[in-house]
């Protein structure tokens, strides 16, 4: 009885000494190329694009720099909602040296319209220890106390394990296919037209969620306060999905609440030829060609409103 | 109640507790019991079909034990009928009743076919086996019929393999619920690293590669030949992992009570001939059918002609008694083909060295992934749509890869699941090896060492939390 209770034992110590330096060494081990980490470790950035793939698949890093002349950088996990951006802005802030000019938020209407959860494993991963705690608060609170416990567990102890056991391998060609967490020669090609047709988002709710709706205005004070311009996009949607009432519905109220705070609400869909199948992957990103030509319309807004969003403030490389 | 979930780790700490708590005389009824309980987790009602069987079964034996001549032939008969009619009723009547009226449309004759809508009950093919194996063995002899009904019924419903095996015969389980079974550490130590494997097999390997070949095979249509291909070596590693880590957690459960069951596997993707990998796969069913199918048939005793029909009959039943579809026919099919060639071929084919060795092993692997293709397809026509679009197209761009990685997960971590999946599929198979080296004729020996158990248990418990697939999935053979 006492070997089987002492290899239990030693099972139980070993799983929890792996468990413990998984959650307080992992997100070293984070691509240094995009995500919370690689903004930390990019030195200099003017703009600081911040928002979910809808974000990340819609600007071309790259060409946004060469045609505005300033750094930028792209911290985007899937899904993220504004309450996890609040706590990525957090970090940021505490964490750089050198504060970004303007601050583009996400204004994609998903994101506002549930409570806050995590969708993309990695940002559990790249988020140093604090960050790691405010995030498991943040969901067991709104999971509701035992029964979060389960999704605790699969998130801090399974989630992320792979990325370690093929860190090297993974981390090397992952670098390689993004720059400034924008995506580096992926080529996503056009929609077909019958798919097209029949893209949807299918959101339940009607409103956006309080909690989010607290959050985004807590990340615009917080930004204010430390000399950061604020600004929201939503980039283009395909047609069918702007007809849909509830997401008119949902923009509009983002569009109201970044009026109160006195910040500009880019709305990308706006001119753009959003019923063309080539522009868009899939129901809500774009397709490279898409991509190409909505970072030029944003760019362009940039470049007429420089002063009207601080990007002329201070020196950019 | 699933072996991979929450609920069954209660019930086990609970069953093995209270098994070594109580009286010897009390431990197989509470056994019993508990496997009552365990079948009723599924369909409780189902329990009334199954204790049917064992009625008829238990009488059947004991009658043919008393009887004489003819009447013992009777007895059999009634017994096997009874048992098949179940079987048949569940899991065969509707597939016939389909090709039945496909046939009559194909000769002009209109009839409205009627369906029996019924849900299998788990495991229907596993213990109606062993039943028919007790029954069989009684006939011939080498099986006194148990009188005592409980110990009976728990030599068919014993819980660790009631519902997947391995298909025991009654010379090596009915003897062992008369014995003392005393608490003993190191068996209980062994047991538990056994389970231990299992788990890895199922949650870490089979779960993880079930994610990626059931997002492919679920729309295969629109699935490139590389996606096919990598779903296709993904899914006979998973059907592998998912039923040896089953066979593993049976073995060990039982091991810790002080059950020894059958071996069921014995590193069949190591083998260099078709034939040596039906007697490394599924060993319990192999043998059965080899015991009370083939051997009856004539076996391999007669002309060469015949001993090919034989095999083909007994694989193509055993492919049916996988599933009521035609595609698990085929499989059948396929496989006593590829044993018919292999023996036509054996003067040239299975020669010895190295290299050729080495070359048999990859040629067995790649034929056997073929047949998994019909096992795991939904239709014969999916299964020839699959073998045609990797065939013909497949391709190695980097897009072509790209869209091949994403299908693992969403998002960046593909790459890391599926790079992560194969180092954890390369790490099962090194430990597999290793026992494969060692010459071992006993699976799982490597396991069963003192200090390997402990290691197993230490290590394999965190590796299967941390990368194990913690919501619970069925298990592949369940269905059957």
């Amino acid at each position: 009885m006492i070997k089987i209770s002492k290899a239990i034992f030693m099972a139980l110590v070993l799983l929890w000494i792996i468990a413990f330096s998984k959650f307080e060494l992992e997100h070293h081990l984070a691509s240094t190329s995009s995500g919370l980490q690689g903004e930390l470790k990019t030195p200099s950035v003017a703009v600081l694009l911040l928002g979910s793939s809808h974000m990340r698949q819609s600007i071309d890093v790259a060409q946004l720099q060469s045609e505005i002349g300033r750094d930028a950088f792209v911290v985007s996990y899937n899904g993220l909602d504004s309450a996890a951006m609040e706590l990525l802005l957090n970090e940021i802030i505490a964490r750089s040296s050198e504060l970004p000019k303007l601050l583009v938020l996400d204004g994609y209407c998903e994101l506002y319209s549930h409570p806050p959860d995590i969708e993309d494993d990695r940002l559990f991963f790249d988020a140093p220890p604090s960050m790691k705690m405010a995030l498991l608060r943040s969901y067991s609170q709104e999971a509701g106390g035992w029964r979060a416990w389960p999704d605790l567990w699969e998130l801090t102890v399974n989630r992320g394990s792979d990325t370690i056991l093929a860190w090297p391998f993974v981390h090397t060609t992952l670098d390689r296919l993004s720059y400034r967490g924008g995506y580096h020669g992926k080529i996503v090609v056009g929609s077909d037209p019958e798919l097209f047709s029949s893209y949807q988002l299918s959101l339940t709710a009607t409103a956006v969620d309080p909690q989010q709706m607290t959050a985004l205005h807590r990340i615009i004070q917080t930004a204010r306060r430390h000399g950061v311009g604020v600004l929201m996009v939503d980039a283009p949607m395909p047609e069918p999905v702007e007809r849909e009432i509830v997401v008119q519905k949902l923009r509009n109220q983002l569009i109201d609440a970044a009026r109160q705070n006195g910040v500009f609400f880019y709305d990308g869909t706006s001119g753009f030829p959003n019923s063309d199948p080539s522009m868009f992957g899939d129901s809500n990103h774009l397709s490279t060609a898409g991509r190409a030509l909505y970072t030029h319309r944003f760019a362009q807004l940039l470049n007429e409103h420089e002063s009207d969003f601080g990007l002329d403030r201070g020196q950019f490389q | 109640m699933l072996f991979n979930s929450l609920h069954f780790c209660e019930f086990f700490l609970a069953v093995t507790c209270l098994y070594y708590l109580l009286p010897r005389r009390h431990q197989w009824k509470m056994l019993l019991f508990a496997s009552c309980y365990f079948y009723m987790a599924f369909i409780p009602i189902y329990i009334l079909i199954l204790l049917t069987l064992i009625i008829v079964d238990y009488s059947m034996a004991i009658l043919i034990a008393s009887a004489q001549g003819r009447t013992r032939r009777l007895f059999l008969l009634i017994s096997i009928v009874s048992t098949c009619l179940v079987l048949f009723s569940f899991k065969y009547f509707n597939f016939f009743v389909t090709t039945g009226s496909f046939i009559g449309r194909a000769l002009g004759l209109s009839f409205t076919p009627h369906y029996l809508n019924l849900i299998l009950p788990i495991g229907l093919s596993f213990h109606t086996f062993q039943s028919l194996s007790y029954v069989i063995e009684v006939y011939r002899g080498n099986q006194e019929p148990e009188r005592n009904f409980g110990i009976y019924s728990l030599y068919v419903m014993f819980y660790p393999q009631l519902v997947a095996g391995p298909i025991e015969r009654p010379q090596n389980l009915i003897h062992q619920f008369h014995e003392v079974h005393r608490f003993d550490s190191e068996r209980v130590l062994s047991g538990l690293s056994i389970m231990a494997w299992g788990f890895f097999q199922k949650m870490v390997i089979a779960d993880r590669a079930a994610i990626y070949v059931n997002r492919v095979y679920g729309n295969w249509s629109h699935s490139s030949g590389l996606e096919l291909l990598v779903a296709t070596v993904l899914f006979s590693v998973q059907i592998y992992a998912d039923f040896a880590g089953y066979s593993s957690i049976a073995i060990g459960a039982a091991k810790v009570m002080g059950f020894n069951l059958m071996t069921n596997f014995n590193h069949p993707y190591f083998a260099s001939s078709i034939g040596e990998f039906w007697r490394r796969w599924h060993i319990s069913l192999s043998t059965w059918f080899k015991d009370y199918v083939f051997i009856p048939l004539g076996g391999s005793r007669s002309t060469a002609l015949r001993t090919s029909l034989n095999l083909l009959i007994t694989f193509t039943i055993s492919g049916l008694w996988h599933g009521a579809n035609w595609t698990f026919v085929i499989w059948g099919a396929y496989n006593g083909l590829l044993l018919v060639l292999e023996k036509f071929a054996a003067p040239w084919y299975m020669q010895s060295g190295y290299i050729w060795t080495i070359c048999r092993r990859c040629i067995t692997l790649i034929l056997m992934m073929i047949g998994w293709i019909f096992f795991r397809s939904q239709s014969v026509g999916q299964a020839i749509g699959i073998i045609h679009t990797i065939a013909t197209g497949l391709s190695l761009s980097l897009g072509s890869i790209e869209s091949a990685v994403l299908i693992a997960a969403d998002g960046s971590i593909a790459l890391s699941v599926l790079s992560s999946t194969l180092l954890l599929i390369i790490f099962m198979f090194v430990i597999e090896a290793q026992q494969e080296i060692r010459s071992s004729t006993v699976p799982n020996q490597l396991l069963l060492s003192r200090n390997w158990s402990t290691a197993c248990v230490v290590l394999l418990f965190p590796m299967i939390m941390l990368f194990g697939v913690l919501r619970s999935s069925a298990f592949i053979y369940f269905q059957f």
